[in-house]
């Protein structure tokens, strides 16, 4: 050894990686691949889809999207809130003896079956054409439409078919827009569990449990599939349960986007949005949220998908509803000041952060038989070295 | 260690380098193989010019990078992945210590973060030795040096890391080795206080 060599030699003893440090680099490095292999990865699955309650008849969409490239027209969801009537919640909630509206028997094709629209390319647009037509008039359309879809069960959860279900949706969150692909199955215990995109993560994911305060929820009150199971499908039983699971605390000033109209709203959507429910189940929901004070009718929703759709606004949240199908087409949350969005369970690396409002169109959801090997493989990696994340909270106590 | 055994690592899966480098484009979740089994040389490489905190920071990155990188590569003849890793490791670093020292300085080093490097020289003269014989290197001299000295690849091999053909990578490799060593038996016998003053030039820098 000469002199050189002796030198670089002790310049070059660092020490080993630490195996948090190893577990650390293998998690970031998974939540990348899972993301690539979904990129990767067109609609293979196609043929064998399964389209469920009020998303049959979407179009399966090799997801390509880059975050770069999106062309989510941001903030374009978030509307003035008109100064909503003030009902008393009460008037509302006495059944309803109006003859609905029939909604046509056809669906509008959606975006053409096959045709290589590309998520990157995601726009939607909205024409705030007032409209004299209540709310509840469109929500109630959009339940007939839902309800006479097809299906056997009468319990709320869809007699899963395939083991996972798959919902890609674009997230548009503080300027920044991506592609989030999100898997959730039953368990053996009926609690649920999943992985999905970090709120707009920017390609991050996380582990959904029923922990996780938008899973399955009721107000604040996050369910379990074995609770799920347990919802009444009368929605005027499933009103009151509704109504209380928000708690008594909540405003019943509808102006306030704290107020209980808007926390059902909320978990109206949150249940209709992230699990693969039964027509009869959806159409109780959507029956209930037309009977919500407050609800105004906001505009026309129209995406590059071919989709169209109705806007509808209370408090803090502004959605865009197919009334042909029952389909949820979009959803704006506008941030409070103060209060974080997403649950308020943000990962570091999201951009979705306390401040911002965010706005997710739902894309696609469908129960399909398998998850990509690197999602799979992520998630029993994630299990084995972050066991307490996976760990399902105590059941809600009421119910 | 053994070269060969710190290039092959520890890994379950049986299939060589090559093998899997040939079939990432197509399946991705094949970059969690070659983690488990590269990871912690690259960390060595990047602990050794960045420190080993950032080191953790910017070992995934590297990783992540390879993953859009992989549609265009082949392993090195030797069948290791590292000299190609060690590539993309460099550039992330090159990002790493821009962020850290933005360019106007003058003085910058990219791809090498000397203060993490003098931490672990204890001895102020042994620093100003390691400064002293690095620094009049071109950047791309310097790296190949250190790809062979610290991480053990072959010229060859730091040539395929560096994208340069084998015979310019030996070449200036003897270059460099000659110019260090020049610089280095320069300072002997010049006692403590040039390497002290050595050392602040660089510091003032």
């Amino acid at each position: 050894m000469n002199l050189l060599d002796d030198l670089l030699s002790s310049a070059g003893r660092v020490p080993e990686i630490t195996e948090e440090g190893m577990r650390r680099g293998r998690l970031n490095l998974d939540a990348a691949i899972a993301q690539a292999s979904t990129e990767r990865r067109p609609s293979q699955r196609k043929a064998a889809a399964r389209w469920w309650g009020g998303w049959r008849g979407m179009t399966v969409i090799g997801a390509t999207a880059t975050v770069a490239a999106a062309a989510v027209v941001a903030g374009a969801m978030v509307l003035p809130s008109s100064p909503p009537p003030k009902t008393p919640p009460q008037a509302a909630i006495a059944p309803r003896a109006t003859a609905k509206p029939k909604a046509t028997a056809n669906p509008k094709p959606t975006a053409d079956p096959g045709a290589a629209v590309t998520l990157s390319t995601l726009s939607y647009s909205i024409d705030t054409t007032t409209s004299s037509t209540p709310a509840a008039t469109v929500l109630d359309a959009a339940a007939t439409a839902i309800g006479e879809q097809a299906g056997t069960t009468s319990e709320p959860n869809v007699d899963w078919s395939e083991p996972y279900f798959h919902t890609v949706q674009v997230v548009t969150c503080n300027g920044g827009t991506t592609t989030d692909n999100g898997w959730q199955t039953r368990t053996d215990d009926g609690v649920g569990e999943g992985i999905g995109g970090a709120c707009g993560g920017g390609g991050g994911m996380y582990p959904i449990t029923a922990g996780f305060a938008d899973f399955y929820g009721l107000g604040n009150q996050p369910l379990t599939e074995s609770q799920v199971d347990q919802l009444p499908t009368d929605p005027n039983k499933l009103w009151p349960l509704l109504e209380g699971f928000d708690g008594d605390s909540l405003s019943s000033d509808t102006a306030n986007p704290h107020s209980k109209a808007s926390t059902m709203f909320q978990s109206i959507w949150n249940l209709i949005t992230s699990e693969p429910l039964s027509p009869a189940f959806s159409k109780a929901l959507l029956e209930d949220a037309a009977k919500i004070p407050g609800v105004t009718v906001e505009g026309k929703y129209t995406d590059s998908l071919g989709r169209t759709g109705t806007v509808l606004h209370i408090g803090i949240w502004t959605m865009a509803i197919d009334t042909t199908t029952g389909q949820v087409l979009a959803m704006t949350q506008n941030a409070i000041p103060g209060v974080p969005i997403c649950g308020g369970k943000v990962p570091a690396h999201s951009m979705c952060q306390p401040g911002g409002s965010s706005t997710v169109v739902y894309v696609s959801a469908q129960l399909v038989a398998s998850v990509p090997k690197a999602v799979a493989s992520m998630i029993a990696f994630s299990k084995a070295h972050e066991p307490k994340v996976w760990q399902a909270p105590p059941p809600t106590p009421k119910l | 260690m053994g070269l060969s055994a710190h290039k092959q690592g520890m890994t379950g899966d049986q299939r060589s380098d090559s093998e899997l480098l040939a079939r990432l484009p197509r399946q991705p979740e094949l970059m969690g193989v070659l983690y488990e089994r590269h990871a912690r040389a690259v960390f060595r490489y990047l602990a050794r010019r960045a420190g080993p905190a950032a080191a953790e920071d910017l070992l995934s990155e590297v990783f992540i990078a390879a993953l859009s990188a992989s549609s265009r590569v082949s392993a090195h003849d030797s069948g290791s992945a590292l000299p190609w890793l060690y590539g993309i490791a460099l550039n992330v670093l090159r990002k790493h210590c821009r962020q850290l020292r933005p360019p106007h300085e003058g003085a910058t080093d990219p791809g090498m973060d000397w203060d993490a490097v003098d931490d672990r020289l204890d001895a102020r003269a042994e620093r100003g030795r390691l400064w002293a014989a690095l620094s009049d290197l071109a950047d791309s001299d310097r790296e190949l040096l250190l790809l062979v000295a610290w991480e053990g690849l072959t010229p060859a091999e730091a040539a395929a890391a560096l994208d340069i053909s084998p015979t310019a990578a030996r070449s200036r490799l003897h270059r460099a080795r000659t110019r260090a060593m020049r610089a280095l038996q320069g300072l002997r016998g010049s006692g403590p206080d040039v390497v002290t003053t050595l050392y602040a030039r660089r510091e003032a820098s």
